[in-house]
């Protein structure tokens, strides 16, 4: 079975073609290893970075943008938002800081990527 | 002039004046209240006496100056600029990256996948080891020949500020659906797709529930995987090109992954809504991108995004008669971004629309080593005509920067005999 996948990785978009053969995936097409990694993990667990905003109080700023430290299963990005909808946070929230550890129970983290002070960020 | 309104002021003045000599100013000097009412009829009658600097108007004296582009700032700093300061339009530094919060930025710099606030982040930090000076909440009114910036902000006033040199880190302004004129109602809900990614990122707002988007550069994509996550319908993506203009990861990640419609050859013809958009009529389009008649269909929505181009945002450059190069949209620069004009560089997407933030950084770099060298005066030895080189468009290139190469003295490779 072949399937075609375009590589997410860098703005060169490879088009890569893996083919199942036995128990192993053959990869063709791909420009570097990392999108080699990323057509095999497409074809079999398919994952994203997910990123969003979290409203947060005490701060001149009204939300926070977070992210997943590394990329969850694709199909769950309706999960993620239902979570992340019913979250306050309050200022202040240092940069990086781990909001939900073990999110979705995929052993990875939610983290806020943007550095809010209180009252006065400007 | 500084003026001293009691004894205690009266001696803030001399440490002034001491201060001013020794850093050389000329023709400092303190006069008493006679000579300052003949100068200044108006002056409040608490006066004891002024200190005066005949030399300038003089509010803040920086040796170089920028817009925005924290990374050529830093650069400058690090090639012995002096004092740098940044003035930016935007209530924080960071620019455009802290709305763009999804991942795919600093593979290159950093060989990580940041998000836009991410990356900003680590610049900012940088500014504040480096105790760069920077200005937020401050828009610049007028820049002269002379590299006077004239700029206003509502905490102090209006500022004159007198550089050595100057970067332009304007950034990009976006076309809206007067640069493509769209007929139909003029109703609300129509946004370009950088306020509502800026709407929803920063602000916390949403823009709509049914979305289509005109235009797939890569803000549009971008937009249309946000409005999805934040609960709305993105009912179809349109695009005059027979291809998608954004990158094609960016279709594979925003569109396919979310099943959005993409129609190609396709073209937004009509909006309609009376006070909020409700409708709007889209038609295919042949090879000369002319509509072509019976293909109307109609799409139900509440908000219409466009993402249709950018373009650099110049006008201060203009009006100092810096020349513009008219297919970049931005100004003719050398190797290292140095405007027509001397002493006045540009960098990042005020020169031409960069895909990509890590390019503009490393030109970015670049742009704040020249200001650098301008500034300690060695620029004028790489003014020689013989050692520049313009680089002529050959057939089916649209643009290319830099448009001129002089000799300079880091250059990787050695194009010069």
């Amino acid at each position: 079975m072949s399937h075609k996948v375009t590589c997410i990785i860098c703005p060169k978009s490879c088009i890569i073609e893996t083919k199942i053969i036995g128990n192993e995936i053959i990869t063709l097409g791909e420009g570097c290893n990392r999108g080699k990694k990323y057509a095999i993990t497409e074809v079999t667990d398919p994952r994203r970075i997910f990123t969003s905003t979290v409203l947060i109080g005490g701060s001149d700023l009204r939300v926070v943008p977070v992210r997943t430290t590394k990329p969850i299963r694709k199909n769950d990005w309706k999960k993620a938002k239902k979570i992340i909808e019913k979250l306050k946070l309050n200022a202040p929230v240092d940069f990086g800081k781990i909001i939900i550890s073990d999110f979705l129970e995929q052993g990875i983290n939610l983290i806020v990527t943007r550095e809010v002070m209180k009252d006065n960020n400007f | 002039m500084v003026v001293a309104l009691n004894d205690e002021e009266v001696l803030i003045l001399n440490t002034l004046l001491e201060q001013g000599l020794t850093n050389g100013v000329k023709n400092l000097r303190i006069i008493g209240i006679e000579e300052l009412i003949k100068l200044e009829p108006n002056i409040c009658r608490d006066a004891k006496s002024a200190l005066i600097v005949p030399s300038a108007g003089i509010v803040d004296v920086h040796r170089f100056v920028i817009a925005l582009a924290e990374f050529a700032a830093i650069s400058a700093k690090e090639n012995g600029a002096g004092k740098v300061l940044i003035i930016d339009r935007d209530f924080y530094l960071g620019g455009i990256l802290q709305q763009c919060i999804h991942p795919g930025f600093g593979l290159k710099k950093f060989g990580l996948e940041l998000t836009g606030p991410e990356y900003a982040h680590r610049l900012i930090k940088k500014i504040l080891y480096m105790e760069i000076d920077y200005i937020v909440d401050a828009f610049v009114l007028e820049i002269t020949k002379n590299k006077e910036i004239f700029l206003i902000n509502s905490k102090i006033g209006v500022r004159k500020i007198i550089s050595k040199a100057i970067i332009f880190a304007m950034g990009c302004r976006e076309r809206t659906r007067g640069s493509i004129k769209i007929p139909g109602d003029r109703p609300a809900g129509i946004f370009t797709a950088g306020t509502a990614q800026r709407l929803i990122n920063v602000d916390g707002l949403m823009v709509g529930k049914k979305i289509v988007i005109l235009g797939s550069g890569d803000i549009g994509l971008i937009m249309a995987r946000r409005c999805t996550i934040e609960g709305a319908k993105v009912e179809a993506v349109v695009e005059i090109l027979p291809y998608p203009s954004g990158l094609n990861r960016n279709v594979q990640q925003c569109l396919v992954d979310f099943e959005i419609p993409l129609f190609l050859k396709h073209t937004v013809i009509n909006i309609k809504g009376n006070k909020r958009i409700n409708k709007i009529i889209f038609s295919e389009v042949d090879q000369n991108r002319k509509v072509i008649n019976g293909t109307e269909k109609e799409i139900e929505c509440d908000t219409l995004l466009l993402s249709v181009g950018l373009i650099p945002e110049n006008e201060l450059t203009k009006k100092i008669e810096i020349e513009i190069d008219n297919s970049t949209g931005g100004p003719f620069v050398d190797n290292l971004f140095q405007t027509s004009r001397e002493g006045f560089f540009a960098c990042g997407n005020v020169v031409q629309v960069y895909d990509l933030v890590d390019y503009v950084s490393e030109d970015s770099d670049l742009a704040g080593k020249g200001a650098a060298f301008y500034v300690n005066g060695k620029m004028k030895s790489y003014n020689n005509p013989n050692k520049k080189v313009f680089i002529k468009k050959g057939k089916g290139i649209k643009s290319i920067v830099p448009q001129v190469i002089k000799d300079y003295p880091f250059l990787d490779k050695k194009i010069f005999p």
